[in-house]
């Protein structure tokens, strides 16, 4: 629905209806580089827009404004000064090697992630939609993990996850395999962090790519079947084709929200895992900032975060993962 | 021929049920194990081989958990802060996105602008400032001080948006004939043709503000301010990893919320799917 | 759009460019409040303060007040640290207190220094490394305080003050003070045959050929394994004549990668590259040692009270823990302290609930029912800790650790220390280089500081 609610699109007639119309009752009027607006229409819509211009300032400008300044200063909790010290922050950064291990976790986390929930969902997704048992019922229970919040679902994987007490261990015995470390070991930590966050979120991907097969007009597929394609090509050539907006809508947002990813890794493995190696950025933003009292440092890895967003945000709006209301 | 293939459409898919029937245990797996474990005894626990079944049902580990924490606080400010914060967040919102919509003022791109700008800065990056600006004001440790940097998503006011658009621009102007006032026509008009969207839109914000960690986790320090999240964290290191502890206290989270959604399901699934492709 | 953004962030970029000129106001100053502080700091600080006998701080204030007390202890020390300050509120009812869990020690010291920045911090608090957050901040409160005649300091292990200091000066109350312990599984020991009266460790090589038969003859997963990895390995090096950081100076300097120090890394390379030791494990290492799959565990020494009533796993004793050159053991534990906040009734009746919970009785109780090691010289001699090392004989394995004990500096990047310690070693247990590890990890620090 992106197009019909462009403000300039309804502005002629809106223009026409306010002329016309509220010239009497609102006959002072103001022009603002040749347009004409009413005062008390626009006294109306700034009191309006007050609540979110004075959270928009708290919350978005004054918070940009002070981490640029903490980003150029050495600025340590127990300190508690400023401390110009140029881009000796990032510097520290780019030498460190919890960092560059955060940044390399993060995008292994997205990349891994990803795959496997797009395919999971996916495959899921195309299963519900064609004639299975209690569809409803499926859906509600693959849908269920993503209304607990994180930390009740990683109190429960801790347990899975322990190497002589979890049941993971015991039912790979059963298939006569070696058990597995999980958490405990840097080579398959960052596996169970990816497999427990596969499992929590599946269910939003899910019901998102269902929505989206039902949307797909039935007669389309009608056809199809009358010229006898089978249930592969239809899914091939007529299925996935309509769903790329939505999946690479699901791919986008899964990049960006691994950036954003902090509080499984933060109950799972608190220090950031053997071997640093289940950290992600904001761990590690959160690790400088609040456990290492290095507010300065914490602002400067938030820079690059949000860099790193925003760039993937500018590149999701190019390919066009969803449209944006543009003025 | 057409005929007949219509009559024999879509029959049970029958492999493609045991396989998603499969995937449904694996999902509900942990769910299954966490409500048996939470009545397992601390013998069950360290048993080798891991002991999947109580040797005894009995309500040990909740008593644990009660005495442990003051667990319905919890509950309580996790219900009470997510409350308010949607309220709060869906009522500015509303408020911004009829002046956005609807009325006709200068500077209204730029504001549309100010407002989409900073969608592109998520709260994970400003969250340091956050604390010194909270902190600076007295709020932290208080209710409002985990409530305030929550209640302003240029997501739902982006959302809602989308819902006033789709409001006639004649029936707001034959409203105004009639003497309705620019208030009025927000409360008489917008919000009753937008009432399902706007539901979807505080839906989607609980189900955020309900699961948020980060921010709750820094700004709270007293036992009475925590929400569940944040208590169950602790509860990790309280109970001294006693996982059979760990288990009841999932059990009284996840339950009560597995029960809600199981009723309201349908609401949130299209919540979702509203909110996402938007 | 893109223009927007770009110009926004200009903005930004400007008018924070023009915040830094003015930045002082800007960022909270949490210095400010201290100068009220009633110690004021520089002033009477150095070496020994002048006694006041009749400082006001010394007398319980009669108004009301309230007290933000925090604790990092769980458990049945959680519960003895609450029941303690309750039964002084009791006795003093014009104090509110609100008492919180402040979660792990870690998870403590993140909330305490951000706290301080923004003058939110508790008015007492139970945390470990306490003298980060007085002494590092340049507040000797406690300095003062500990002069009060009421208050037995020379009752005090003198080892034990060692360990509440920051550059030399004293700065925090030790109060729940624990050493690595050695515990072993019985049931394993029995089965490889092994007879500790004769044959206990007396060096780590001994100990390494009892975990060998452990998990050869005993039926043991693992013959070793430790639970807090730097706090053992810095005990490690200290025996073998390491002193890991060299204060000589007057600055910090880290030391730990000497040749003494890369035999004691090989020694614990060795432990795991036979399978003696998981690799990596060792946050797990508690549970497997309940479940009977360890056959000695190095942990703290609350673990001896915290498991003795505990039926339900594997049945434990202690040995004495095994050295190199010479016996040694690093003291750990966790500190009380006071946060002054400028309020002197606030901090005056902080300071009575202090003395009541270091007071001899009252701490040994503590000790003795959670596993912490009495303080106290005398307390040693008394009969309650007689009848508690008559009730369970293991106590006094653990009280004998304490003549070994040994503690270094507190200092600004203690923590960041034992992470890089921590990774250090897990790079050693992976099979990394130790020298090259070792050396490592001494850069790291360096850069760090």
């Amino acid at each position: 629905m992106p197009n019909e609610k462009t403000p300039t699109a309804e502005k002629p007639s809106f223009m026409a209806a306010v002329k016309e119309k509220y010239f009497n009752i609102y006959n002072s009027k103001f022009r603002v580089r040749g347009e004409k607006y009413h005062l008390g229409e626009t006294a109306v819509a700034y009191t309006l827009l007050t609540p979110t211009i004075i959270t928009l300032i708290l919350l978005f400008v004054l918070p940009l404004i002070i981490l640029l300044v903490l980003s150029v200063n050495d600025f340590r909790v127990n300190k508690g000064v400023l401390d110009f010290n140029g881009i000796e922050n990032f510097l520290y950064l780019m030498r460190a090697e919890k960092f560059w291990k955060a940044m390399r976790n993060t995008v292994i986390f997205a990349v891994v992630k990803l795959s496997l929930d797009v395919c999971l969902a996916l495959c899921v997704a195309l299963l519900l939609d064609s004639k299975v048992w209690c569809r409803r019922v499926m859906r509600t229970i693959y849908f269920s993990p993503v209304v607990v919040p994180v930390v009740a679902c990683s109190l429960i994987w801790l347990w899975f996850y322990d190497p002589e007490l979890g049941p993971f261990n015991q039912i790979l015995g059963w298939f006569g395999i070696e058990p597995l470390k999980w958490l405990y070991s840097s080579d398959t930590a960052m596996g169970s962090i990816i497999a427990f966050s596969v499992w929590h979120g599946l269910g939003y991907n899910v019901v998102l790519l269902l929505s989206g097969l039902q949307s797909v007009s039935g007669e389309y597929l009608e056809a199809a079947k009358l010229d006898g394609a089978s249930e592969m090509q239809i899914v091939w050539h007529i299925k996935l084709p309509m769903l790329m907006p939505i999946i690479s809508f699901v791919i986008s947002m899964g990049i960006i929200n691994a950036f954003k990813a902090f509080s499984e890794v933060n109950v799972m493995t608190p220090d950031g895992g053997p071997g640093y190696s289940t950290a992600m950025v904001v761990n590690y933003i959160h690790e400088l900032a609040f456990t290492n009292g290095r507010f300065g440092r914490g602002a400067a890895c938030s820079i690059i975060l949000f860099c790193v967003i925003y760039a993937l945000t500018a590149l999701k709006d190019k390919i066009g993962g969803s449209k944006e209301i543009d003025g | 021929m057409a005929k007949q293939k219509k009559l024999r459409k879509d029959p049970t898919n029958v492999p493609g049920s045991i396989v998603i029937l499969i995937g449904s245990f694996i999902m509900i797996f942990p769910f299954v194990w966490m409500i048996l474990s939470a009545f397992k005894t601390p013998g069950d626990v360290y048993a080798y081989p891991p002991k999947w079944l109580p040797s005894q049902w009995n309500l040990d580990n909740f008593k644990a958990v009660f005495d442990l924490i003051p667990f319905w606080t919890y509950y309580g400010n996790s219900i009470f802060t997510s409350v308010v914060q949607t309220f709060l967040q869906i009522s500015i919102s509303i408020l911004a996105a009829y002046a956005l919509t609807k009325l006709r003022f200068p500077g209204r791109n730029f504001m549309y602008k100010f407002l989409q700008s900073s969608m592109f800065v998520p709260t994970v990056v400003t969250i340091i400032p956050t604390f010194l600006i909270i902190s600076k004001m007295g709020l932290v440790n208080t209710y409002a001080g985990i409530i305030l940097p929550q209640i302003m998503s240029a997501f739902t006011t982006m959302l809602i948006m989308s819902f006033f658009v789709s409001v006639p621009n004649e029936l707001l102007e034959a409203a105004r004939i009639d003497g309705c006032g620019y208030m009025g026509c927000l409360f008489k008009i917008m919000l009753p043709s937008s009432v399902s969207g706007i539901t979807t839109a505080a839906l989607f914000s609980f189900l955020g503000h309900w699961k948020s960690y980060q921010w709750p986790l820094i700004v709270t320090n007293s036992t009475k301010l925590r929400t569940l999240p944040i208590g169950l964290k602790y509860l990790v290191q309280e109970s001294s990893s006693e996982y059979q502890v760990m288990m009841a206290a999932a059990v009284l989270t996840v339950v009560p919320v597995l029960i809600v959604y199981s009723i309201y399901e349908k609401q949130l699934v299209k919540s979702i799917t509203l909110t996402g492709i938007k | 759009m893109k223009k927007l953004i770009a110009l926004l962030l200009a903005l930004v970029m400007v008018l924070g460019l023009a915040a830094c000129g003015a930045s002082e106001p800007e960022a909270p100053a949490p210095e400010a409040p201290k100068a009220d502080a009633p110690a004021a700091p520089e002033a009477e600080a150095p070496a020994a303060p002048e006694v006041d006998e009749n400082n006001p701080l010394y007398t319980m204030p009669t108004e009301n007040v309230s007290l933000q007390v925090w604790y990092a202890v769980s458990g049945v020390t959680g519960e003895k640290f609450e029941a303690l300050v309750k039964e002084w509120n009791a006795a003093h009812p014009n104090v509110t207190i609100e008492l919180s869990y402040a979660g792990s020690y870690a998870d403590a010291a993140e909330k305490i220094s951000a706290n301080l920045l923004t003058n939110t911090a508790p008015d007492v608090a139970l945390i470990s490394a306490a003298p980060l957050y007085t002494g590092a901040r340049e507040d000797w409160t406690i300095e003062t305080l500990i002069e009060d005649p009421a208050f037995d300091k020379n009752g005090i292990y003198e080892g034990v003050w060692k360990y509440a200091q920051f550059q030399n000066r004293i700065c925090a109350l030790p109060y729940g003070i624990s050493v690595p312990v050695l515990y072993y599984n019985k049931d394993i020991i029995e089965a490889a045959g092994i007879d500790l009266a004769t044959e206990a460790p007396k060096s780590w090589d001994d100990l390494y050929a009892l975990a060998e038969r452990a998990v050869k003859d005993g039926g043991a997963t693992y013959g070793f394994d430790v639970n807090d990895v730097p706090w053992l390995f810095k005990s490690m090096l200290n025996q073998n004549g390491n002193s890991i950081i060299d204060t000589s100076s007057g600055s910090v300097e880290p030391v730990y990668n000497d040749a003494a120090a890369v035999e004691v890394g090989q020694f614990w390379q060795k432990l795991t590259a036979n399978g003696l030791m998981p690799v990596d494990q060792h946050g797990n290492a508690d549970k497997s040692f309940q479940a009977g799959q360890t056959a000695f565990l190095v942990s703290s020494s609350v673990r001896l009270a915290r498991w003795a009533g505990n039926t339900e796993i594997a049945d434990f004793g202690c040995l004495p823990m095994p050295s190199f050159a010479q016996e040694s053991v690093a003291l750990g534990g966790n500190h009380l302290v006071c946060f002054p906040n400028g309020d002197d009734a606030k901090l005056a009746a902080a300071w009575d609930l202090l003395k009541f919970l270091m007071g001899e009785e009252k701490h040994t109780e503590f000790a003795i029912e959670t596993g912490y090691l009495p303080i106290y010289a005398s307390a040693m001699e008394s009969d309650y800790v007689k009848n508690a090392i008559a009730e369970d004989g293991r106590r006094q394995t653990v009280y004998d650790y304490m003549a070994n004990s040994w503690s270094y500096w507190h200092f600004d990047e203690m923590g960041t220390m034992d992470s890089i310690l921590g990774s250090v070693m897990s790079e050693i247990e992976n099979g990394a280089d130790v020298q090259e590890a070792l050396n490592d990890g001494i850069d790291q620090l360096l850069d760090e500081m």
